[in-house]
């Protein structure tokens, strides 16, 4: 039995001339939620469609609870999947759609409907279960879709993009089914919602162009970097900039409009090199509190007043900074 | 590659895909053709005899056994012309004699067996491909494009989904097949009362057997082109083609007169079960066993073709 | 939005609407031209020996009254029975679509084997594969309403 839910391995997947994935490997840790990020084309959905055996890698390899993806059928029944892009049959009641796959697991038909029935009342679409596809709403849909999912308590469950496309309140209702589904299960859910990810997963990982480029948890990915945004009196002039820049622990600071800026700070690059050595929180917020300290003095000594500061999403400043900073 | 053969899944997912196939409309539309079509050249065949059995008998007299036998011959000659045509012989228009092994054929097929009902069966033959083509090209390909299997994958292997939708089709045409002979068969027993209900009976269940064998090549072939294409008109369209390939090539075999050059053209018939087909209503059992063999070897071939495909590509 | 079954269903209901009205008419035609010939004893002037010609392909002038009378009447009924279903499968409705629909292959195939009843007790050659072919759809009608989509005309 693999210590591991998820193991990828080495693996690359190209497209004709593009290479969707190249050498990815990391693993995820048993009842987590691992969440996948990266921006559009970094290689998210083809990961999801290998580790789901849609497709096929050119090299590498993919387990699931141990067993290689490529051997579908011991895995059947423990391995599911929300697709990001697929479409249910358009003619066919979905409890009649639902209750077919759940035959495809050798259940009786009594059994089935139950489960189906079951399923439709945790995701809240019990009173359309006699309604076409075409009835439902894109959130209802991607609640149908989580529904297949975990149908059936699978022991790993891979949510691609579970929230696109939805309202608020639809999305909020999908993290509560996510929440609810961890007690039992390993889950790996992919997002362009930076803060989704933050509050949902236990690990990371992100991927840019086909390569890693950051894995871990997220506490510990999160504490490396930090993201303000400031509002100050007046526009900095360029000699004023350099200076900001020059201090130890400020990435970059960027206009955002009129007199509104955005600094990434590197805590990790201000506290210096330490190998070996684990760094906690309180030495990064103490690091954190030392490059503030410094760049607010810095800007009063110009006479450039901040009017607010404050801090950003912190997993969206370590994702802007490993995904720009290769280019 | 054929690991995780399931038998409940392929009838699930068979029977599914026919529910499907009606829900969809794409169903309905394959059944009226088959009945439409296939009622119609049988009426094509036996229309006349009625005709000719009405005015003979005409203000409701009955028509003297001579006068109906002669008028009833009549018929049957025009109809062995047709099926010696079908078979590969000289046009009904033409004063050419056939081969001596068609014109033997032709005897076994309007004597030794009911006449009227070899000229339907034979004439079925022409268009099942083309019916089998309406009903089979969205096996796959629709629910490829519309990535739809991706629902499917994690609850059953690749094989069960394409040979169950492949026995679900070959059954829906059987079917849709199987009650028009028997609507034929019937009617020939019940309203020309020509024949004996033993003779019409046997030879329609050997009927049949033979629109079994071979639908199972065409369907098999229709399969393949579904699993490869991304697209439900390229699949379509290509099926098509398939179906037309046979005939396309006997009709230029037929009009290419002397050019012995061009004639062989007309043997690339014989790559598909099209040229074959006919043989399996042939009175040589050793005939009907090559026919059954070769149409077996087809499907056999464009199965493990289309499967291969359809186990690699990405979903 | 309708299952594409439903769809196809109405579009052939539309043709079938069309050429049934057309047969109404041609039989309405016919049973005039019948009555002409019984009261005046002759057949309309590009066809005076209308019933000399029927005798001749097998029919009786009273089997072609009863005959076309029977055609326009069961058409009659079933032209607006396949207007009603049609607009009621593409509205998915109960009694519009499948009772409708039910009504229409119930009465296309009563009309249809009376049809075949009177010709062939006549005179059976009058009866062709063309007479079976018309009760094939109002079958299939019956076969699908009840079975494929009886969840789906429900409102």
């Amino acid at each position: 039995m693999s210590e591991f839910a998820i193991q990828i391995d080495n693996v690359t997947k190209t497209f004709g001339p593009n290479k969707a994935l190249d050498q990815v490997s990391f693993e995820v840790q048993p009842q987590t939620i691992f969440g996948l990020l990266g921006p559009n084309g970094a290689g998210k959905t083809t990961l999801f469609s290998l580790a789901a055996n849609f497709i096929h890698a050119d090299s590498g390899s993919i387990r699931v609870l141990g067993i290689d993806v490529r051997n579908s059928s011991e895995l059947r029944g423990r391995l599911g999947i929300l697709p990001q892009d697929a479409l249910f049959q358009r003619n066919v009641p979905i409890r009649e759609q639902m209750v077919f796959f759940r035959r495809l697991a050798d259940r009786s038909i009594p059994e089935a409907e139950q489960d189906v029935d079951e399923a439709l009342e945790m995701v809240g679409l019990e009173e359309y279960r006699n309604r076409p596809i075409q009835h439902l709403s894109h959130g209802m849909i991607k609640r149908l879709g989580i529904a297949q999912a975990f149908m059936g308590n699978p022991e790993v469950i891979l949510l691609d993009e579970p929230t696109a496309g939805l309202d608020p309140r639809n999305a909020h209702q999908v993290h509560e089914i996510i929440f609810r589904l961890r007690q039992s299960a390993t889950i790996m859910v992919s997002s362009h919602n930076l803060a989704e990810i933050q509050s949902l997963c236990d690990h990371v990982a992100i991927l840019k162009t086909g390569r890693l480029v950051s894995y871990g948890a997220v506490d510990e990915i999160t504490s490396r970097d930090q993201r303000i945004e400031l509002k100050l009196s007046r526009l900095l002039t360029e000699e004023e900039l350099q200076d900001v820049l020059g201090i130890n622990g400020i990435d970059n600071f960027e206009l955002l409009d009129t007199t509104r800026y955005t600094a990434s700070l590197d805590l990790i690059d201000r506290l210096g090199p330490r190998e070996g050595e684990k760094i906690g929180g309180a030495r990064l917020r103490q690091a954190s509190d030392d490059i503030l300290a410094e760049l607010l003095a810095s800007l009063v000594a110009q006479r450039c007043i901040p009017r607010y500061l404050r801090e950003g999403n912190t997993l969206e400043a370590h994702f802007f900074k490993v995904t720009t900073d290769q280019q | 590659m054929m690991s995780g053969l399931n038998l409940k899944h392929l009838i699930l997912i068979g029977t599914s895909s026919n529910r499907n196939s009606i829900r969809s409309g794409a169903g309905i539309v394959v059944i009226l053709l088959t009945f439409f079509v296939g009622l119609m050249m049988a009426g094509a065949i036996l229309t006349p005899i009625e005709m000719g059995k009405a005015v003979i008998g005409n203000g409701g007299a009955k028509p003297s056994p001579e006068e109906e036998e002669k008028m009833v011959n009549t018929v049957v000659d025009g109809v062995r012309s047709l099926v010696i045509w079908l078979m590969g012989g000289e046009s009904p228009f033409s004063d050419k004699k056939s081969p001596e092994p068609l014109e033997k054929w032709a005897d076994y097929l309007m004597k030794d067996r009911p006449a009227l009902l070899s000229g339907v069966l034979l004439l079925l033959f022409t268009v099942l491909p083309t019916i089998f083509a309406v009903g089979s090209f969205n096996q796959t390909t629709g629910d490829i494009a519309t990535r739809g299997l991706r629902y499917l994958l994690p609850r059953t292997e690749r094989v069960n989904l394409y040979f169950g939708r492949f026995l679900g089709t070959t059954v829906y045409s059987l079917i849709s097949i199987s009650i028009l002979v028997v609507i034929v068969v019937f009617y020939i027993g019940l309203k020309l009362k020509m024949y004996a209900w033993g003779e019409l009976i046997s030879w329609g269940v050997w009927a049949l057997a033979a629109y079994a064998i071979v639908s199972l090549p065409y369907i098999a072939f229709y399969s393949w082109m579904s699993g490869m294409m991304s697209s439900s008109f390229a699949a379509f369209i290509t099926c098509l083609l398939g179906a037309l390939y046979g005939p396309t090539l006997s009709l230029f075999s037929r009009f290419s007169g002397n050019l012995e050059m061009l004639q062989f053209v007309g043997y690339l018939k014989y790559l598909s079960p099209w040229g074959i087909q006919a043989y399996l209503f042939h009175h040589d059992i050793k005939m009907v066993i090559m026919a059954t063999s070769l149409c077996l070897f087809y499907t056999g071939m464009f199965l493990f073709l289309g499967y291969r495909r359809f186990a690699t590509r990405d979903l | 939005m309708r299952p594409g079954g439903l769809t196809t269903l109405a579009v052939i209901n539309g043709i079938f609407a069309l050429w049934k009205l057309f047969e109404a008419l041609s039989s309405g035609v016919a049973l005039g031209m019948a009555f002409m010939v019984k009261s005046q004893g002759k057949g309309p002037e590009n066809m005076p020996d209308l019933e000399e010609m029927l005798e001749q392909s097998g029919m009786t002038l009273d089997l072609y009254m009863i005959n076309s009378g029977i055609v326009l009447g069961v058409n009659l009924l079933i032209v607006p029975l396949l207007i009603c279903s049609l607009i009621g499968y593409l509205k998915q409705k109960r009694v519009l679509g499948k009772w409708m629909g039910n009504l229409y292959g119930l009465v296309a195939t009563a009309g249809g084997i009376a049809v075949i009843y009177f010709l062939y007790q006549h005179n059976n050659n009058l009866v062709n594969m063309f007479h079976v072919m018309g009760l094939v759809y109002p079958l299939l009608t019956l076969f699908v309403l009840n079975i494929s989509f009886r969840k789906d005309l429900v409102r």
